[in-house]
């Protein structure tokens, strides 16, 4: 409940955010703190200077572009999003962050902290994967995109290395989406879900959250049911067991979820 | 005749039209709760005082080897620690509501010489604010020799399994029986026999929103403490404080205003008052204390685990339930504080709402290295009923 | 450029009064308001974030304090329980929860009060979803809630 002593920035720019994080090894990007300030709260982990990004206005627009491409801040709150008229571009994006938590939660929390976190409860990184989304992360040397397969790479871990900042995310405009999961109480942390986009050509892209480290992403041959169970069941999955699932739950919930999410998704067509 | 012996003419009675029951009737607190002006304990402050953080045991079951407290005493802003050699200097152990062999434990404010639970209190250390308190006491060095931890109360009384108490000599704290009724009768007029081998009831915890805490101050004068506490129960903290600290209950002043919900659970915060108290003296401060939620969900107040073995049912074939008997084994903890009561409490609504007329319950209280479990919900084991 | 610095000065306004005060960057919020301030209205029933027992409202936003650093704060403007009532008589919201016996120890009203009062600003009369929605962030281990919702149906016109 208590921190341990840490330093403190307020940057004003996402420049100055950059240098600073490079400048300090032991610090840390601090977003919307309704995970790190729990982590630091347990002394889980206790970095030793937190630059506080809340003050960058440049990380928080909702720009929807011409051609519908949708690019948002990464410092763009859960309550951001789920209200911002250019989001309903991608619907479901709004859709599963009224999901996460609660309006506290959701006031504060941003998109940016929930995908570099990585948590593999966490509800945005499969959803990201599933609409095919770009992450830009920049630097002190400037900026690069990477497609979201790319982004997460283990546990806790993401594609954004020491001296970076992931920027903002772009998503195609779109509706055929569907969204998924089993929750420990209403809008809990998940145990198992699927986020599905299905697009107008027919394909199909399922990614699977909680069964990995990073999200598991599968390419059932067509919406149908029988070949969502089959991409789901040959994807090798070996779920963790923990006090909320045995890894055969959590792989039957993958393929049930899975399932429910395609419905979703190809039911908006 | 004089008027005094003529019988008075009865005073006439006024019916009330209206009566309380069915009425919305308004609380007198609620415009002060409802304001954010009540007084809950952490609210409570006082001038210069220190703010305490227990350093509590990582393991269920371990000798206590060293404790080392310099480098947490050296921190600027500390006040002082607290060890369990001084309470058991400075106090005598809690009396028990057991018979032998409960009677023998040896129960102080803080471990002595051995811990018996995760999260039993070794060392509390006081500090200036509550963040240095909490660093301070992450360089409190303890040395502990692990000890195997009884976690099964069914094999607690096993040849073989750690005995968590010398003093007592066995892990068994108490049993007793309680019958009523006839229960030969009732079993021979049954149609049939329910039997149940066994039945288990997990721990739970009724977690108030607020956790346990106080401010103690000690008056130097008057030797009086005065003990701001959201204790639920201070009429049972005093007799247990009192002989323990070796003085007249009169010297433990108990204030309280609001407290955030007890159920039960802010009874048996007496062990950590003392540690309080102790610190307030020897300190020469006002020590405040505040639990934390992980504290309290690792260490404080589980209740109602419990075994059932053995039961048989005695039933008629239309239906009727003639009577029961059980072999209830109470998994009591590390320490019995408020035990056996929770056991007799239950022997006396066993009946719950139904027509029983025919009960046995054989009890056995047994110790184990958890929590010590605590009242929670009044009968303190009203999912068994 | 801004430096890295384990405590700076900041300035609140909190339910109309303005404060200035050096802290710690590791200071909560929550800890911030309470013993720095003395309002020791809103409270803490958990480590997690998961009580709500501490929530405020931060900029016209609903928040837990407890998941927010004070220094974070520096220039904001601050509404706690303490700041609802004027000259205090209790308001429709506070009387609705008497009136309904939507607390018992008292303990989980204040952050109940803030997420509804939040709620009713930007809906006067919620639905019952909409309320349920908007105290899920908020725990109480007396009352069952039900009266909670009532009252603040009723404070919403819409009992």
């Amino acid at each position: 409940m208590l921190l341990r002593a840490v330093d403190y920035a307020k940057p004003d720019s996402v420049a100055e955010a950059v240098e600073l994080l490079a400048a300090n090894d032991g610090a840390r990007a601090l977003a919307g703190g309704q995970t790190l300030i729990n982590v630091m709260k347990a002394r889980a982990a206790s970095p030793d200077g937190l630059v506080d990004l809340n003050g960058l206005d440049d990380l928080k627009g909702i720009d929807l572009a011409a051609d519908g491409t949708l690019t948002i801040g990464a410092m763009a709150t859960y309550a951001d999003i789920a209200s911002s008229a250019e989001a309903r571009a991608r619907p479901i994006l709004g859709e599963v962050c009224l999901q996460i938590a609660d309006v506290q939660v959701r006031n504060r929390g941003t998109i940016g902290g929930n995908l570099c976190s990585n948590d593999p409860t966490n509800h945005l990184p499969p959803l990201v994967c599933a609409i095919g989304a770009r992450m830009t992360i920049v630097s002190g040397g400037g900026e690069r995109t990477i497609p979201a397969d790319e982004f997460f790479v283990g546990v806790y871990l993401t594609a954004v290395g020491p001296g970076e900042l992931l920027k903002s995310i772009t998503v195609p405009a779109g509706t055929h989406d569907g969204f998924a999961a089993v929750t420990l109480g209403a809008d809990g942390t998940c145990i198992a879900n699927a986020a599905a986009s299905v697009g107008g050509d027919g394909s199909v892209r399922l990614a699977l959250g909680c069964v990995a480290a990073v999200p598991v992403v599968v390419a059932p041959a067509s919406d149908a049911e029988e070949d969502v169970r089959a991409a789901v069941r040959g994807a090798g999955l070996e779920p963790p067991a923990d006090v909320h699932a045995s890894s055969e739950y959590r792989a039957h919930l993958a393929e049930v979820l899975s399932v429910r999410a395609i419905r979703q998704a190809a039911g908006k067509r | 005749m004089s008027e005094t012996t003529i019988a008075p003419a009865p005073t006439e009675v006024v019916v009330p039209t209206r009566r309380w029951s069915g009425q919305n009737v308004p609380r007198k607190e609620d415009k002060r709760l409802t304001q954010g002006e009540g007084v809950f304990v952490d609210d409570v402050k006082r001038h210069g005082m220190g703010y305490v953080h227990f350093v509590r045991s990582p393991y269920a079951h371990a000798h206590i080897v060293s404790i080392d407290l310099s480098k947490a005493e050296a921190v600027k802003g500390v006040y002082g620690t607290l060890t369990g050699e001084e309470v058991a200097a400075l106090t005598d152990p809690f009396f028990q509501l057991a018979t032998d062999p409960g009677a023998k434990l040896k129960d102080y404010a803080l471990a002595v010489g051995r811990v018996r639970y995760v999260g039993e209190p070794v060392v509390a250390v006081v500090a200036e604010t509550r963040e240095l308190a909490r660093d301070a006491s992450e360089l409190v060095e303890i040395e502990y020799e692990p000890l195997g931890a009884v976690v099964d109360a069914r094999t607690a009384q096993d040849a073989g399994t750690e005995v968590l108490h010398e003093d007592a000599g066995t892990n068994l704290m108490w049993e007793g029986v309680y019958e009523w009724g006839d229960l030969d009768a009732a079993f021979a007029e049954a149609d049939r026999v329910v039997k149940i081998k066994e039945l288990h009831f997990h721990r739970f915890n009724s977690t108030p929103l607020e956790c346990d805490g106080a401010l103690v101050e000690y008056n130097r004068g008057t030797g009086q403490w005065t003990i701001h506490t959201n204790n639920q129960f201070p009429g049972f903290a005093v007799i247990m404080m009192g002989p323990a600290m070796r003085c007249g209950l009169d010297k433990l002043r108990f204030v309280t205003q609001d407290i955030g919900g007890g159920f039960g659970n802010k009874i048996t915060s007496h062990p950590q008052l003392v540690a309080c108290c102790l610190l307030a003296r020897k300190l020469n401060r006002p020590v405040q204390w505040t639990e934390w939620r992980t504290d309290f969900h690792l260490s404080m107040s589980h209740g109602n685990e419990r075994w059932f073995h053995d039961t048989e049912v005695a039933v008629k074939s239309d239906g009727t339930l003639l009577g029961f008997r059980t072999k209830a084994l109470d998994d009591a903890g590390a320490w019995l504080r408020y035990e056996p009561l929770g056991g007799v409490i239950w022997a006396q609504v066993t009946p719950g709402m139904y027509r029983w007329r025919n009960i046995r319950l054989e009890f056995t209280q047994v110790a184990t290295n958890k929590a010590p479990v605590s009242p929670n919900r009044g009968y303190s084991r009203m999912q068994h009923l | 450029m801004a430096d890295l610095s384990p405590s700076r000065a900041i300035t609140v306004t909190v339910n109309g009064v303005e404060y200035e005060r050096e802290v710690e960057a590791r200071k909560l919020l929550i800890h911030f308001i309470r013993d720095d301030l003395d309002l020791t209205g809103s409270h803490i029933g958990c480590d997690t974030g998961n009580c709500g027992a501490c929530s405020v409202i931060v900029d016209g936003r609903l928040v837990k304090s407890c998941m927010q650093l004070a220094v974070q704060a520096d220039g904001a403007t601050i509404e706690t329980v303490e700041g609802l009532s004027e000259d205090g008589a209790l308001t429709e919201l506070q009387q609705a929860f008497s009136d309904h016996h939507a607390l018992q120890c008292g303990y989980c009203t204040p952050g109940m009060l803030m997420s509804a009062t939040a709620l009713l600003r930007e809906r006067p009369s919620p639905t019952e979803d909409e309320i349920r929605k908007a105290l899920q962030g908020n725990i109480c281990r007396c009352t069952g809630y039900w009266n909670i919702f009532e009252a603040v149906k009723a404070a919403g016109g819409s009992a």
